[in-house]
């Protein structure tokens, strides 16, 4: 029994040791850059590599070797772990885990993609067939409506200039919304609202990805498809695209990291792995 | 005359049920056998148009996996070698530390010890995959990012390497026990020999039982194989999921780069897909099944050889040799003084008693280190709040789905416990030993055992989303689980209706009974014990389940009200609320009642582990 408590004792004494030395020296400019990018086919992907110019030819330059991180919060946790790591998010996920750069002296926030100083900033779509249900075409409504967009525009930008109050209501019956992961939150705050205005209704809000979004509105499987991306022109013959808010993608780095701010001609160096270290970014 | 009449009309009405029950026994009992081939028949018309179309030695050999450009590549040998790289890096890590824990456990501990360590590795063993990955994720990988800091080398911390050693630990418990039983089942005489002959016990447990227990130990080995290969949720996690070829293995720079797995390839693209693209990851599914195969083959291979009762020709030598050790032959042949030759046994001794010591103390190590973590971070966000009936943005409540967790647990085994007694009963009492289609039945099982549960959701959003449109619903997640869960509630019916001593049946027999009257009323009451430890095995498989559920239940966390209500079970909500959102802390909280489950699940099985112990 003596000899079990002595190898405890000793294995967590190394083990304090171990973690004891988490943090080694300061942050090191000659480190590789860590770039982490999201899966092949999510749309903050697509807008992110479209907007900075990392499209040749209909291939995607980004690194190849780039931690690919499977969703937004996945992509922040990288970030807030690694000081020498790089990613971007959609800016309606950013919070003090991370810090977002500016990108040619313009901080990505609603008022910046409003006046269009900003230079990454994507529209947020849904997919959906109007006029054939009620409800669904109500609850598109409702998005678009007053009400709907002041809800959309506490984090992103609004898509109605000047949108009208609601007037619709009183229906029963549960809306399907599958899509992009970035789009989620806001829809998922939208249905709570709506739900709170019509005790009848159900709103399911499944981040499945924006492409199954889209393809199981257009085969009528769910009521509404979520797109962090511009629908293709085969996609738009089956089913229209409603522009519900526009959305800023920031550039994170680590709250460690002493670089001010890039140029998008930086940023896209980096993600292409043109530059490799931190210390040959021009500041 | 009158007596002789009603005991005439119930023995027909008896054979009638005799004759219509055998017929349900078979029909439940070939369930399985259709459940595997519609899984293999729909993943393979899935994913035979891609292979088709790309050509099958362009998608096994293709280096290149870019689905989202122009002129797409879909080949997958960048996961198939993420996958071999990664779980070569967990056995190399897993087996040593388990084998000597079994042997730690088997031989040298003392007995309160024993009665600490033992449910502290099934506990290990109940841990869901995705709290394991929210480990990795949160330990493993900055610990990994400090290394490669220290040695100056590229990486993240995101690497094969985090992936071997997160896997190191989650095979383990599989390791541990298979290799354990090995050991235990070794004749005792071996042992008892060798000790006669002057042995120590630690030489005569590492020089005559371990040999002897070789191929359990090597089956263990293979089981903790198909376990790492078919891991989804802890890998996509921690491993960095670079799409590329894993650099060189044996270097730093290939330890602490990244890769992507098979199974992480699936679950990360699955929702993105569509046409070649969603059949190119169909068609992976297909070759993680030929895997499972493989492995299935090998295991079979080395269980068949199993025979360790047998005094053959070798074992005799080896007690022969074993009078003249290895080394102290060689210590003759050097005319080395005796008290030295004694003094290098007594170290070889010591080193692997020591060796054995620690290597049962890191997997305690390894256990005490995650749920400390998960413990410390979480408790205290346990707030009331998390448990009220509404789960929305503002709150994480997990209410809803621990319910719909309790929903998934009690639809799932009421559909799969009778299957799957039922099949167990038909190929205990009403099959001879021996016959094919026990062997057919079994092999279907141990196949469904051995799939991945990416494959399980896989399947289960073609057929049951897809195919039989249920979308995601509660149902459509029961129904995948019922065939995920099957193998192990007939594996755990058939050994405990093979415990139940023949004499009892003859004793109903011989009282006139028939023989469905002799299962039901005294074969089936004499197992119960032994099939309510499989059921509850199968209920922590569902409380810890996530991958093959995302596909086919959805993520909506709400109480469901129908069967085809989406819902949100446990360790979906830990996955949903790692992977979007800011509610580390909510997931940090979720994890410790996902832990709370699994400790109460393992007590009962513990307790009535024990009652049937009492009952023999």
């Amino acid at each position: 029994m003596k000899k079990v408590i002595t190898i405890i004792i000793l294995t967590f004494a190394a083990l304090a040791f171990f973690t004891a030395c988490f943090d080694i020296g300061e942050f090191n400019s000659e480190r590789y850059i860590n770039v982490v990018s999201r899966e092949a086919g999510s749309g903050t992907r697509g807008a992110f590599i479209e907007l900075v110019g990392m499209v040749v030819d209909g291939d995607d330059m980004t690194f190849r070797r780039a931690t690919i991180a499977p969703g937004t919060n996945q992509v922040i946790t990288s970030v807030a772990n690694n000081r020498y790591a790089i990613g971007y998010i959609t800016m309606g996920s950013l919070s003090e885990r991370v810090r977002a750069l500016p990108i040619d002296g313009i901080y990505p926030n609603p008022a910046n993609v409003l006046n269009g100083s900003y230079p990454i900033y994507r529209p947020f779509y849904i997919a959906a067939r109007r006029g054939e249900s009620p409800l669904r075409d109500d609850f598109i409504d409702f998005i678009l409506s007053y009400e709907g967009q002041a809800i959309v525009s506490e984090d992103y930008v609004a898509a109605i200039t000047n949108p009208t109050p609601f007037t619709g209501g009183g229906l029963n019956g549960t809306i399907v919304i599958v899509g992009s992961t970035a789009v989620a939150p806001v829809l998922t705050l939208l249905g709570e609202a709506f739900e709170a205005r019509n005790p009848g209704v159900v709103v399911e809000v499944h981040p499945q990805g924006t492409t199954a979004g889209i393809n199981q509105a257009i085969d009528r499987q769910i009521d509404i498809g979520m797109s962090s991306r511009p629908l293709t022109p085969a996609e738009l013959a089956e089913i229209e695209a409603i522009a519900i808010a526009y959305d800023g993608l920031a550039v994170i780095v680590n709250n460690e990291n002493p670089v001010m701010g890039l140029t998008l001609e930086d940023v896209r160096r980096i993600f292409t792995a043109e530059i490799m270290h931190w210390n040959l970014i021009a500041d | 005359m009158d007596k002789n009449f009603t005991t005439e009309k119930k023995y027909s009405g008896g054979k009638i049920a005799e004759l219509l029950m055998n017929k349900v026994f078979l029909i439940c009992a070939c369930f399985s056998i259709a459940a595997l081939l519609l899984i293999t028949l729909f993943l393979i018309a899935g994913g035979m148009p891609a292979i088709a179309e790309i050509g099958f030695l362009n998608f096994i050999l293709g280096t290149e996996w870019t689905p989202a450009n122009r002129n797409p590549n879909f080949g997958i040998l960048p996961m198939i070698m993420g996958s071999i790289y990664t779980t070569a890096g967990a056995i190399l890590i897993g087996v040593p530390i388990g084998v000597f824990t079994a042997i730690f456990l088997a031989f040298m501990c003392p007995k309160p010890v024993y009665n600490f360590l033992k449910p502290a590795i099934q506990l290990l063993a109940g841990i869901p995959s995705v709290v394991y990955g929210f480990f990795g994720l949160m330990v493993l990988v900055p610990i990994i990012r400090n290394i490669t800091w220290l040695l100056n080398i590229g990486g993240t911390g995101e690497a094969i390497l985090t992936a071997s050693i997160l896997l190191g630990i989650m095979i383990l418990p599989t390791i541990i026990a298979i290799s354990e039983s090995a050991l235990k089942a070794a004749p005792k005489a071996y042992y008892e020999g060798a000790l006669a002959l002057g042995a120590s016990h630690t030489r005569s447990v590492f020089k005559v039982v371990v040999p002897a227990a070789k191929s359990g130990i090597f089956a263990s080995v293979i089981l903790g194989v198909g376990r790492a290969i078919g891991e989804t949720m802890a890998v996509v996690m921690v491993a960095g999921n670079q799409p590329e070829m894993p650099l060189r293995p044996f270097f730093l720079d290939g330890l602490f780069g990244g890769g992507r797995t098979m199974t992480s390839n699936l679950i990360m693209e699955m929702g993105y897909a569509t046409g070649l693209h969603r059949e190119s990851l169909i068609a992976t599914g297909v070759v993680l099944i030929i895997f499972i195969l493989i492995i299935n083959l090998i295991f079979n291979f080395i269980n068949r050889k199993k025979d360790p009762g047998k005094i053959t020709l070798k074992n005799k030598m080896r007690y022969q040799i074993f009078t003249k050790w290895g080394f102290s032959r060689l210590f003759d042949k050097l005319k080395l003084r005796v008290n030295v030759k004694r003094a290098f046994i007594r170290t070889v001794d010591g080193l692997l008693k020591w060796t054995t010591w620690i290597f049962a103390a890191l997997t305690l190590l390894a256990l005490l280190f995650v749920i400390f973590h998960i413990l410390s971070n979480g408790v205290a966000h346990l707030t009331p709040s998390l448990f009220e009936f509404v789960s929305n943005s503002q709150n994480q409540s997990m209410m809803p789905s621990i319910i719909a967790t309790l929903a998934m647990v009690v639809i799932t085994l009421t559909l799969a416990v009778p299957i799957g007694v039922f099949t167990s009963i038909y190929l205990v009492e009403y099959t001879k030993r021996g016959s094919k289609i026990v062997a057919v039945i079994r092999s279907a099982t141990e196949m469904l055992a051995g799939i991945p549960s990416i494959v399980y959701g896989l399947f289960g959003f073609l057929f049951f989303f897809g195919f039989m449109g249920l979308g995601y619903s509660l149902i459509g997640g029961a129904l995948t689980l019922t065939i995920m869960i099957l193998p192990l509630v007939i594996r755990a019916t058939e050994e405990a209706l093979k415990a139940v001593p023949d004499t009892y049946r003859e004793g109903a027999f011989a009282l006139g009974s028939g023989k469905l009257r002799a299962v039901f009323r005294v074969v089936l009451p004499s197992a119960t014990p032994g099939i309510l430890a499989g059921v509850i095995l199968a209920t922590g498989r569902i409380v810890g389940e996530t991958a093959a559920l995302i596909f086919t239940a959805g993520t909506i966390a709400r109480i469901p009200e129908a069967l085809t209500d989406s819902v949100r079970t446990l360790a979906v909500h830990m996955w949903v609320l790692s992977g979007e959102g800011h509610f580390v802390d909510q997931a940090y909280a979720t994890a410790v009642v996902l832990l709370v489950m699994v400790l109460l699940i393992n007590t009962i099985s513990a307790l009535i582990a024990r009652r049937i112990r009492k009952g023999n």
